[in-house]
């Protein structure tokens, strides 16, 4: 394999490897906050200001 | 070459496991806010990976690669002024609207004009995003038949629509966001499996370089800013103009930021997403220019260079590559199809629905609605492919053509009037969206020989002799901007529509509406924001600059390729990247 071809495809791994690692942590912060959340009510949809 | 057994087995499981994951995120939806923007509860790197994922479709891997192989590597700055406009919108547009705690574009211009310019764009943008969809699955279900060589198109529309309706009807925005994450990476495997093949076969990189450059009449293929060819420097001003719309005022793409915990955080995915982007593109863009050097006749068509080279080559060094490669094409597809499902859902129930109503619906029935506008979405996103098919792709290239002229006059009227000139009122803002809308399309049907014959030189000459003769004068007066509607209309639409909106709102009086409303407080849940416009640190103020400075030598060298400046190509790429890197030393310092 030629330098340049190394070079985009080692760059993509790296972004992969990346995106495999540092998601997995964040998924964990944000399932932790998902735990305690109320449920599906009637209450009138808050999103309007 | 076809397809083998493992191939489609693998293809079958990757579906149906995607399908399943995403229906079991469904526990996740709570509220309305859940299934529109995932609770506001996305980090970072997750937000860059869905941004991603939404913007990359089997266009990018197929099209892109495609465009290469017939027109050079200079179709990559479709992607790179895609990561330059993903930096800006994350610097300077994207927390201001995230800090209103909006869940689409359309309630930010309510918040700015009126309610009634609210309901108009979402049905608008709702309606045109359905038929976009169809579009997406036409791409997708004609590339399957291509590459796999099984002759079904309606089983591979109906497997695809089912897997993408089904979990983004059912998980909403959690379900796209998580699934996002996903796919993202089976999209970045599957290139990046392809790249080095494709590379290897065409006899390396640098000898690829070398052939082109050896050949006089494709030496602009590897050129990146060239001063002549279908991609040149104008279309890079272009494509810049219109990456710029589309990162401030995409629905699909702005959806997914205002899921972000906080303003900061919004800003970091946008530009962690162009970051990531950038050298990415290498890895579909580059495939073209093999399959150009390995298939010397021209292909029938761009779009069927791409299917060749995986057909013909993965098969050639590895069992079950060419399987998990078109796992990577259809996650590109489905995840942008998810994404603008959850789009459609949004608009339609939250701007149309719920603005119509007297009293605000409850959260059960506003999900109810979302759901059923799901299922509608995909009902018609169905039809229009099955349509596309029966008729011709022409209609693809109106439709995008058409359409994708109105969205320079709205970000005009949304984010340059909207967020930086206090007197804008919604007489201007309707006047300006409209004049735009006609100038983008005027210069197509005047400039455009096809359109011109068919839809002006026609009609006139039913109406009037003289009428005609004299608008074919005109016609061959502008003979010598003919080749380049696609990058005139953008820019025409965008100044009929800086003309128009200040002299209308000046006609009347002044708006009531405050140029940036309140900041929402933030929910249990979200990060408190403390994201400033202007930074607070040395570091801070020194990237955002950087962005900003960067920007400017981009144009000017990119302009400059116009006259065969010979580091035209390099200063502009340094540009790039120093907006790039600017605007991530930006979000990540006070």
């Amino acid at each position: 394999m030629d330098w340049m071809t190394l070079a985009i495809t080692g760059t993509g791994a790296l972004i992969f490897c990346l995106w495999v690692v540092i998601p997995i942590r964040e998924y964990r912060t944000i399932f932790r906050g998902l735990r305690c959340r109320p449920r599906e009510s009637d209450a009138s949809d808050p999103g309007e200001r | 070459m076809k397809m083998t057994a493992l191939d489609y087995a693998i293809v079958i499981v990757f579906l149906c496991a995607i399908a399943a994951a995403g229906g079991a995120i469904s526990r996740l939806i709570r509220s309305p806010d859940d299934l529109f923007v995932a609770g506001r509860q996305l980090t970072p790197f997750v937000l860059a990976a869905t941004i991603t994922a939404t913007n990359l479709s089997m266009f990018h891997f197929v099209g892109m690669g495609g465009t290469a192989s017939q027109d050079g590597v200079s179709i990559i700055w479709q992607n790179w002024t895609g990561g330059i406009a993903l930096t800006l919108s994350g610097l300077f547009v994207l927390p201001l609207m995230r800090r209103l705690r909006i869940r689409s574009v359309p309630e930010y211009l309510e918040l700015r004009y009126t309610r009634g310019l609210r309901t108009l764009v979402g049905g608008f943008w709702g309606v045109r995003l359905c038929i976009y969809l169809g579009i997406l699955l036409y791409i997708a279900g004609s590339a399957a038949v291509v590459i796999t060589g099984w002759n079904h198109y309606a089983a591979w529309l109906a497997a695809f629509s089912a897997v993408s309706i089904l979990y983004s009807a059912a998980g909403g925005a959690w379900a796209v966001a998580i699934m996002d994450s996903v796919q993202f990476l089976v999209m970045l495997a599957g290139a990046l499996i392809m790249f080095p093949v494709a590379m290897q076969k065409a006899g390396g990189l640098p000898n690829l370089i070398e052939y082109f450059r050896a050949a006089a009449a494709r030496v602009h293929f590897v050129q990146l800013v060239p001063a002549q060819g279908a991609f040149n420097w104008l279309f890079v001003i272009a494509i810049l103009l219109l990456s710029i719309k589309w990162a401030c005022i995409d629905q699909a793409i702005l959806q997914r930021a205002f899921g972000a915990r906080s303003p900061r955080v919004g800003a970091k995915g946008m530009v962690l997403s162009g970051l990531i982007t950038t050298p990415m593109a290498f890895l579909w863009v580059l495939p073209g220019l093999a399959a150009a050097r390995l298939h010397p006749q021209p292909f029938a068509k761009p779009d069927d260079a791409i299917p060749w080279l995986l057909s013909t080559q993965l098969p050639t060094v590895g069992r079950g590559l060419l399987g998990f490669v078109l796992c990577g094409l259809v996650a590109a597809q489905i995840s942008v199809i998810t994404a603008d499902v959850n789009s459609v859902a949004t608009l339609l129930s939250s701007d149309v629905y719920r603005t119509l109503r007297r009293t605000p619906p409850s959260q059960r029935a506003l999900l109810r609605v979302a759901r059923a506008n799901s299922l509608a979405c995909g009902a018609i996103m169905l039809t229009v492919a099955w349509l596309l098919r029966q008729t011709n792709a022409g209609a693809v290239k109106a439709n995008l053509t058409l359409v994708g002229i109105l969205d320079m006059p709205l970000f005009v009227v949304t984010v340059i009037y909207g967020m930086a000139w206090r007197r804008t009122n919604w007489q201007g803002a309707v006047a300006g969206f409209v004049a735009g809308g006609l100038g983008g399309v005027g210069c197509y049907l005047m400039l455009d020989p096809e359109f011109f014959q068919s839809y002006v030189l026609a009609p006139a000459r039913w109406l009037s002799g003289t009428a005609a003769d004299w608008l074919a004068a005109v016609h061959a007066n502008l003979a010598h901007l003919q080749r380049d509607p696609r990058n005139l209309a953008p820019i025409i639409s965008s100044v009929a529509a800086l003309a128009v909106t200040p002299v209308v709102s000046l006609l009347f009086a002044p708006p009531h509406r405050m140029l940036a409303p309140p900041a929402a407080e933030p929910t249990p849940g979200e990060e408190a924001d403390d994201f400033h416009l202007i930074p607070l640190s040395f570091l801070g103020r020194f990237g955002a600059a950087t962005a900003v400075v960067a920007l400017l030598v981009f144009l000017f060298a990119v302009i400059a390729a116009a006259w065969k400046w010979p580091p035209a190509s390099s200063v502009a790429v340094g540009a790039m990247l120093a907006v790039v890197l600017g605007g991530l030393l930006r979000v990540y310092v006070k």
